[in-house]
């Protein structure tokens, strides 16, 4: 019998970036073990963009996707892997100071962060694993 | 302890798909891993003459998904059980016609999906990647 | 239920040695999912910076280190995201690679970023467990 794979709707629908950028994409898709998190941006509460500084950003992002891994049974500490794009290196501790705040000492997942040429400054993706 | 998932290597019916054999380079074009299969980042190639089909960017994702929907039934799989997707484009200019490319082969439930631009290659305009089920 | 992996040797602790806020690797899923691995002595943590071969080697044997630590191994890596400085060196670090991953080897991404501390080249890799 093949894995199914599921869509995750957050509860939230102002977290949900796809009909409020109208983008063609699903926030998050659970298959397996595994949940597999779109790239996110920082949007506020009306749906919005939300350009700001990298640390307001990520602040966003990550209360963000907290919500949808909680809308799929699942939390950032099941985290096993975190790809994190920012606009340039040179804002890497203001990401990190935020970032150490969602992911509690001796129970965080993997990183790995690069510049990337993008728009929005600041994007992370996840994949999250489900209980 | 649970014995290890098996690995195997992909590759595509149609051999002119298959660029890392053609071009010799030191990937598989697919791993599947258990339940999951994991593709090389693609291109957009010709599958009649194996060579790059550059042009505009939105016929470029295009073959490049075609590609991929081959790749992935070549192992029994297809464009609908992919659950993540990631996209480099070469012009972050080009993000709103890749979205408007994508209904037309995400039309219900997409895969989670990450997009940035990047330096690519030859030209290129975009190269896709992306984690999907295997089939039943 | 995931499992985060103890590094076979303390250089491979890039949170000890830098502050890095994540884990070296987790297993979970029948899966091994690394952070990216650069140029660092695995015994002293220090960063070997060099031409892109040298790096790209020293990477490999690291995760050759933390991969058949955890009961793993090079041939067993499912994907790879390679993040080079210069999409010139691509031919350079595919000389190199083929070396370590020589037959039926994983599916691969290369990316063109600028990376940490000034290296040349990181590898994202996920491993079957």
């Amino acid at each position: 019998m093949a894995l199914q794979r599921d869509v995750i709707a957050p509860k939230d629908p102002a977290v949900d970036m796809s009909p409020n950028l109208n983008l063609p994409l699903s926030p998050a898709i659970r298959a397996g073990e595994f949940i597999f998190v779109s790239g996110m941006v920082a949007i506020d509460a009306t749906g919005e963009r939300m350009h700001g500084t990298v640390a307001a950003e990520t602040r966003e992002i990550l209360a963000a996707m907290a919500q949808v891994l909680e809308s799929a049974g699942s939390s950032l500490a099941k985290a096993v892997k975190v790809n994190v794009l920012i606009y340039s290196m040179l804002e890497y501790n203001n990401m990190n100071e935020v970032y150490r705040e969602f992911f509690p000492a001796g129970a965080h997942g993997l990183r790995r962060q690069a510049q990337r040429r993008q728009q929005g400054r600041d994007r992370m993706r996840g994949a999250g694993l489900k209980q | 302890m649970n014995g290890q998932l098996s690995r195997t290597v992909i590759e595509p019916t149609n051999p002119r798909l298959n660029v890392s054999r053609n071009a010799n380079l030191p990937h598989s074009p697919g791993i599947r891993v258990g339940e999951y299969i994991f593709l090389s980042g693609m291109g957009s190639v010709d599958p009649v003459t194996g060579g790059r089909n550059l042009g505009p960017i939105g016929d470029q994702i295009r073959q490049t998904l075609r590609n991929m929907a081959h790749m992935l039934e070549s192992a029994g799989s297809g464009l609908d059980r992919i659950v993540k997707i990631n996209v480099v484009l070469a012009d972050i200019q080009d993000y709103d016609e890749m979205n408007r490319v994508w209904q037309e082969f995400f039309p219900v439930d997409p895969p989670a999906r990450t997009t940035c631009a990047l330096q690519l290659s030859n030209g290129n305009g975009v190269e896709i990647e992306c984690i999907a089920l295997s089939g039943s | 239920m995931r499992e985060i992996l103890l590094v076979p040797s303390p250089g491979l602790d890039l949170r000890h040695h830098y502050g890095h806020h994540q884990s070296p690797a987790i297993r979970a899923g029948g899966l091994i999912f690394c952070s990216g691995m650069v140029a660092v002595n695995p015994e002293t943590g220090e960063r070997e910076h060099g031409t892109l071969t040298s790096e790209a080697r020293r990477i490999f044997e690291n995760l050759k280190l933390l991969l058949e630590s955890a009961g793993s191994s090079l041939d067993r890596l499912v994907q790879v995201h390679a993040m080079i400085y210069d999409r010139i060196e691509y031919d350079v670090l595919n000389r190199l690679y083929r070396q370590y991953v020589p037959n039926a080897p994983p599916a691969r991404t290369v990316m063109s970023v600028q990376i940490e501390a000034g290296f040349k080249v990181m590898l994202d890799v996920i491993a079957a467990a």
